[in-house]
């Protein structure tokens, strides 16, 4: 039995508001798409264009959000590993983090991330039982040359894991050559039943798609495979500083986005990802800790699961901590549990992530695994043995009596959650075990995950054949 | 004096009305524009500086007194003397190819302006033979460059290079800045002045028209 109610931060009445106000900004203030083709499809399905500025008439938007399914069927290269998102998922799923530009760990503290940095992640993210989706970047290999990158990363990203995929926008022809380098893993024609691979798409906030975000879109949903919208504008900088404000506008933005996948491919995998902030106001910085910026992306998740029954992705494991320390377990926790009670399908960013997406720490992201198995779990709510009043056990133990050495505890006591990280002994434990914090202890767990990693999840002649294709193609 | 101190108040709350009808005020009354400039304005966006500085001003109030300044300014220019009103400096920014992450960019071109510069903002995503048209075109005391992605920081190098080349980086400073952006990149790539945020961005720059 799941909890009996996820956080909502308005009533069903205000969303049909937010929803009229959305409509209203989609028809009268419009969205600017940077692409020829889009304009021309935009045209063709009896929207309003005059230069870049597209006004989406209702009827439009509303045959949109019908033929974007309400689940995705994402298939990993281990078959076993697919996943449902959206409508009938079992739990919140878990994505890598990404972009982040710094690497940190207990050993040698924060430096430019490199290729090394990036497999290391990949391979913690393929081992942790509470990520059920691989790929992202999270962190940029600085060391490889810009123009190399999509490819070898994405040779990196097949060999370490077999889960499902994420990716980031890439112009067209990059993206055509990574879906025939899977297929070359899966075989000819493999994607186009097998939604496997999906991209996070941004809105150029406020109101506007650039080129390339456009052609990820169009590409993918021409492949059958799934992208996300994922709106991260700033109150007060890129949208309005009243919360109902900016989740108004960022619902124009990921429908604007929706709209123009439903029309290149008509139930083509959409997700829904809010992920807006409200930045410090006093010198204009993306902060991401604030306890306001999930009552804006809540509004959103309420929208998409209610009325428009959307899979949902948001970015739930933020801080602006620069190092692992108490406020980078705080902040994680509190958006961690907003955004997960507010009933996200997909988080992100919530894996090592530290300082506002800028680093990536290994300590982390063991940190994090824990925080993140905690919410799992109490969003499990009471299930199996716990359904059970137990009036008869109550009146067989009696006042005074223990219920420790009753069976049906023996039975059951090992199904209890647990830390994988956390300390639970007595102060005298803790002390005679050496006094080990918690960084000590995740550093010690990454250098045990990372040894006891296989070198690739390739069988050797597929790996052979796919970095021959990428050589060929540098 | 209390008709300047009132100016300079208008300026700090960023009340433009207040504050353009008290300069009208002043110099109906005789004060000389050269003053109103010098000790009422100027001397109120140093306080509004200094205040930014300390976290007393927000950004947004911050901007709202540099544009109340300029609405000032535009009432005093033709009553002052040749050079008196002259801009701080000339500057030419952009976000480098490749990239189109403006957020930070705009606010360094609004602190800029604030400061007095005249700023030519060529807007994101800009490519190399545009900074060198546009730097023929203007002439410019400075070039900023901004990025935000790691991907697109070596544009950053290769623009400077261009420039550079092209020679029109002769006694041009050029200015570099974004989230991933640091000091030791900026000196690696040429640059000659680094800002981690827009305040001190204005601050260096006027600082580099000084020295
Ligand atoms: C908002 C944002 C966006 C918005 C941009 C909207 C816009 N109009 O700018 C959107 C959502 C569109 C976006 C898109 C993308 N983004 Co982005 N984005 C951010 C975010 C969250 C905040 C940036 C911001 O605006 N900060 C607020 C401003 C005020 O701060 P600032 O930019 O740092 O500017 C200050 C200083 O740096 C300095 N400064 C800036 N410029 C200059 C110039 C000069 C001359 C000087 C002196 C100073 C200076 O002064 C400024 C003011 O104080 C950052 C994360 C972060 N922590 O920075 C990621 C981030 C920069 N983005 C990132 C990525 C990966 C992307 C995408 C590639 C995502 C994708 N998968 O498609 C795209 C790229 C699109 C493109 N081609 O450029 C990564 C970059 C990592 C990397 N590899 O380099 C980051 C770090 C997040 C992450 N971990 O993924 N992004």
């Amino acid at each position: 039995m799941a909890l009996a109610s996820r956080i909502k931060v308005v009533g069903d009445a205000e969303l049909s508001r937010i929803h009229e106000a959305t409509v209203e900004i989609l028809e009268k203030t419009g969205i600017e798409f940077k692409s020829e083709e889009a304009l021309a499809l935009f045209k063709a399905n009896g929207a309003e264009v005059s230069g870049h500025r597209v006004k989406i008439p209702r009827a439009l938007l509303e045959k949109s959000i019908e033929s974007a399914p309400s689940s995705i069927t994402l298939w990993g290269r281990d078959e076993a590993k697919k996943i449902t998102i959206g409508q009938g998922q079992p739990r919140t799923h878990v994505e890598p983090s990404n972009g982040c530009v710094f690497t940190h760990d207990m050993d040698r503290g924060r430096r430019a991330s490199t290729m090394a940095d990036l497999i290391n992640f990949f391979k913690l993210a393929h081992q942790s039982p509470v990520c059920t989706i691989g790929g992202a970047i999270p962190v940029e290999p600085n060391d490889v040359p810009p123009e190399e990158r999509a490819l070898r990363v994405f040779f990196e990203t097949l060999k370490h894991t077999d889960k499902p995929l994420k990716r980031n926008v890439q112009p067209a022809h990059e993206i055509e050559e990574m879906f025939k380098m899977y297929e070359v893993a899966m075989g000819t024609g493999y994607l186009a039943d097998h939604p496997s691979i999906y991209a996070s798409v941004n809105p150029l906030s406020p109101l506007a798609f650039d080129t390339e975000p456009i052609e990820t879109i169009m590409t993918y949903a021409r492949h059958n495979q799934p992208v996300t919208i994922l709106s991260c504008a700033l109150a007060g900088i890129s949208a309005p500083m009243s919360l109902l404000g900016a989740a108004v506008m960022q619902n124009a933005e990921i429908l604007g986005g929706l709209v123009l996948s439903q029309m290149t491919q008509p139930g083509a995998g959409l997700i829904y990802a809010p992920a807006s902030a409200v930045p410090n106001m006093m010198n204009a910085q993306y902060v991401t800790g604030s306890p306001e910026t999930h009552l804006i992306n809540i509004v959103n998740l309420q929208l998409a699961e209610e009325l428009y029954h959307l899979p949902t992705r948001t970015m739930g494991g933020l801080n602006d901590a620069k190092v692992p320390d108490a406020q980078s377990g705080y902040e994680t926790m509190q958006n961690l549990m907003q955004c997960m009670l507010g009933g996200a399908h997909i988080i992100n960013e919530c894996l090592g992530v530290l300082d506002s997406i800028m680093t990536n720490s290994f300590e982390k992201f063991i940190m994090d695994e824990e925080m993140i198995s905690r919410v799992l779990r109490f969003m499990q709510g009471i299930d199996g043995i716990h359904t059970d009043l137990s009036t008869e056990l109550i009146d067989t133990i009696g006042p005074q009596g223990s219920f420790l050495t009753h069976p049906s505890t023996m039975k059951n006591c090992r199904t209890a959650w647990r830390p994988t990280v956390s300390d639970w002994n007595s102060q005298e434990m803790w002390e005679k075990k050496g006094s080990e914090d918690v960084l000590t202890r995740a550093n010690r767990i990454v250098k045990e995950r990372l040894a006891a990693c296989p070198e690739s999840t390739l069988d050797p002649d597929l790996e052979k054949e796919l970095s021959a294709f990428v050589e060929s193609r540098l | 004096m209390s008709d300047l101190q009132s100016i300079t108040d208008a300026l700090i709350a960023g009340d433009d009305n207040a504050l353009t009808q008290k300069v009208q005020d002043a110099l109906d009354a005789g004060t000389n524009a050269s003053t109103i400039l010098s000790e009422a304005l100027i001397a109120g966006m140093d306080i509004v500086g200094g205040r930014m500085e300390t976290g007393e001003m927000f950004i947004p109030e911050v901007l709202m007194s540099a544009m109340a300044m300029g609405e000032a300014v535009a009432i005093l220019k033709p009553l002052l003397a040749e050079g008196e009103a002259t801009s701080a400096g000339k500057v030419v920014i952009g976000t480098v190819k490749g990239d189109l992450h403006d957020i930070g960019k705009n606010l360094v071109v609004m602190m800029l302006e604030s400061s007095g510069f005249d700023v030519t903002d060529l807007g994101v995503d800009v490519n190399i033979d545009t900074f060198l048209t546009t730097i023929r075109e203007k002439n410019p005391d400075i070039i900023g460059l901004s990025a935000l992605l790691t991907t697109t920081m070596p544009m950053m190098r290769e623009t400077i290079a261009q420039i550079n080349a092209s020679g029109l980086g002769d006694g041009v400073k050029i200015m570099v800045g974004g989230a991933p952006v640091d000091q030791a990149f900026a000196r690696e790539i040429g640059a000659d002045i680094y800002a981690s945020d827009a305040g001190s961005a204005s601050k260096l720059a006027k600082e580099m028209m000084h020295a």
